[in-house]
């Protein structure tokens, strides 16, 4: 009865929601966005156009003086060209190993966990531990790698094969995400659509290519730009792997930004390289967009 | 006629076991990193340097490697700091996320739509953009070597808020009108009823946070420098490049340093990942 009565209350208590609260609970997180996300953006290509001391601090205005002198830098196309290399590797590996896992494992069957889980592992496996495994696994002498492919390579000193050696690395960290991914894509392919393929005589071939592929093309979309994006962070492999060497042959932007910053202690130099990155991931993610609207096929 | 029915049934059966029986040595390929390095480790490092190197499974399996790492290198502190970097961040994001969704959700009040666009714009700006800027910052404040410095930039997430609004539009509205009409306030709705039934969600985000942190490198490197402040990551990561630097050493190390996240990921591996996938593709 009580509650009845109340009733009318209640509409009034919705009007009562131009209250404190949601800002209240906004408050924290847009604090916290502004403090360790824009403030530092924006810090950061103010100090692009800066001189700065050791520290990292403002000492005076200097224009796009520090842009030419990265750009004209005589390492500043290497590293672009390694950055880019990676990228490329990484992304077209990736997607190659991805898409055969998750194409095998497209149709649930008594037991497929268990090579779900394995195929999917690498995801948990961090790239500092990852690097020590495959520094030991490429090694020149007695290496697994050389062994199993009967080669006799030097991977990790040897320039050429250098930036090839951290892209198989990486293409071993980033295989369990894509995996997951491309396999949420592929299981969402309705079961009938592929029945009635199988009985107009479509081959397990046929099917992938003519059903899967088109209709998980979001999902595959989405890995590629993810793997090229996440290439563009790739550090800790590099570090542990080669440290940017041998002559420079692995060094890219965000290696090189890393150098600047903590080795010499150049943070406008840095900063330079920072908004570069910036802009290379801003870049991609707009082609992504772009490329996504025109091409990808959506049910 | 039925003889042949039956044995094709049969030969589609084996069929079938071969392939699974491909699937699963592929499986095994793809995780040989993670064996071999598991296996090793229990490898005296005389086997690993000679001829034995080939061998998958060691002859003479050994703790030596593992007693050598927990004696020369502080490894229960490194775990210590990793475990207290998650437990502020996980606690901090389950807390702030779900407020700011739930205020996302559930209010309309002025200036709505533009804090949610400042959000889904700060997932524009990758961490490693502003990692630079931010190292300066957190050492101006003398917080380099602290665990609040090292945690602070990662107490909020655009991905975790994502998250948990994507969770509170499947809430009926008329739950909320429900219980507003049985008197329950805004925070009495939030904590009575809609944190209850986010658990899953709220799992989800944290065991995505969980690994991510636990695996954090590039942050942890720059504001460390103090052996008492390192993460398991880094100080695994220094047996690499250290002069006792032995393949066997060094493979111990990166052992203990993966087990605890495959292990949270073969338990979590569900909520982990409906924590990936949620949002991250449309369509």
């Amino acid at each position: 009865m009580k509650k009845k009565k109340e009733a009318p209350l209640a509409v009034a208590g919705r009007r009562r929601k131009q209250s404190f609260a949601p800002y209240i609970l906004l408050f924290p997180s847009l604090a916290l966005f502004t403090m360790f996300t824009f403030y530092p953006f924006v810090k950061t290509i103010f100090l692009s156009f800066s001189l700065t001391d050791k520290k990292g601090g403002f000492v005076k205005w200097v224009g796009i003086d520090n842009y030419i002198r990265v750009i004209t830098g005589n390492l500043f196309g290497k590293t672009m060209e390694n950055t880019f290399k990676f990228a490329l590797m990484v992304g077209v590996g990736t997607l190659l190993v991805a898409m055969i896992l998750a194409l095998l494992s497209a149709s649930r069957e008594k037991g497929s966990r268990l090579y779900e889980v394995m195929f999917a592992l690498p995801l948990a496996v961090a790239s500092a531990p990852a690097s020590s495994i495959f520094s030991y696994l490429l090694r020149k002498d007695n290496g697994m790698v050389n062994t199993l492919l009967g080669t006799d390579i030097a991977w990790l000193q040897d320039p050429k094969y250098a930036l090839t050696a951290i892209a198989i690395c990486t293409v071993w960290l980033s295989i369990g995400s894509s995996y997951i991914f491309l396999l949420v894509g592929f299981r969402n392919v309705s079961e009938d659509l592929l029945e009635s393929a199988k009985l107009d005589g479509a081959g397990p071939f046929r099917r992938a290519i003519n059903i899967l592929i088109p209709v998980a093309s979001p999902q595959i979309f989405f890995v590629v730009f993810l793997n090229i994006n996440n290439s563009f962070k790739a550090f800790a492999q590099i570090k542990m792997l080669t440290n940017g060497g041998p002559a420079n042959s692995t060094t890219t932007l965000i290696f090189s930004m890393y150098q600047n910053a903590m080795l010499k202690s150049r943070f406008e130099t840095a900063c330079v390289q920072a908004v570069l990155l910036f802009l290379v991931i801003f870049i991609f993610t707009r082609i992504q967009r772009a490329l996504e609207d025109r091409m990808v096929h959506y049910q | 006629m039925s003889k042949k029915i039956n044995s094709g049934f049969s030969k589609r059966k084996a069929k079938r076991i071969v392939a699974y029986l491909l699937k699963v040595v592929l499986g095994l390929a793809i995780i040989s990193p993670v064996i071999v390095c598991l296996s090793f480790a229990f490898k005296p490092p005389t086997e690993l340097m000679g001829t034995g190197y080939g061998k998958l499974f060691p002859d003479n399996p050994t703790w030596e490697n593992f007693k050598w790492v927990i004696t020369e290198v502080p490894v229960l502190t490194y775990l210590k700091n990793t475990m207290i970097q998650c437990a502020m961040v996980i606690c901090s994001q389950l807390a702030l996320c779900s407020a700011a969704a739930y205020a996302l959700t559930f209010f309309d009040f002025k200036g709505k739509n533009l804090l949610f666009t400042i959000i889904l714009t700060s997932m524009m700006i990758p961490g490693d953009v502003v990692v630079i800027s931010n190292y300066i910052q957190i050492q101006q404040w003398h917080l380099t070597n602290t665990h609040f410095g090292m945690a602070v930039p990662y107490f909020v997430g655009g991905m975790g808020i994502f998250l948990m609004r994507q969770f509170y539009l499947t809430l009926p509205r008329d739950l909320k009108d429900a219980a507003d009409i049985d008197g329950c306030g805004d925070m009495g709705f939030f904590f009575r009823i809609a944190v209850p039934l986010s658990v899953p969600s709220l799992a989800s985000l944290a065991i995505y946070e969980f690994i991510a942190i636990y695996n954090r490198y590039f942050w942890p490197l720059l504001v460390t420098s103090s052996d008492s402040m390192r993460t398991v990551q880094i100080g695994m990561a220094m047996l690499n490049s250290g002069e006792s630097g032995k393949p066997s050493y060094v493979l111990a190390g990166a052992a203990m340093c993966i087990i605890p996240a495959v292990i949270v990921f073969i338990v979590g591996q569900k909520y982990l990942i409906r924590g990936m996938t949620a949002g991250a593709v449309k369509g």
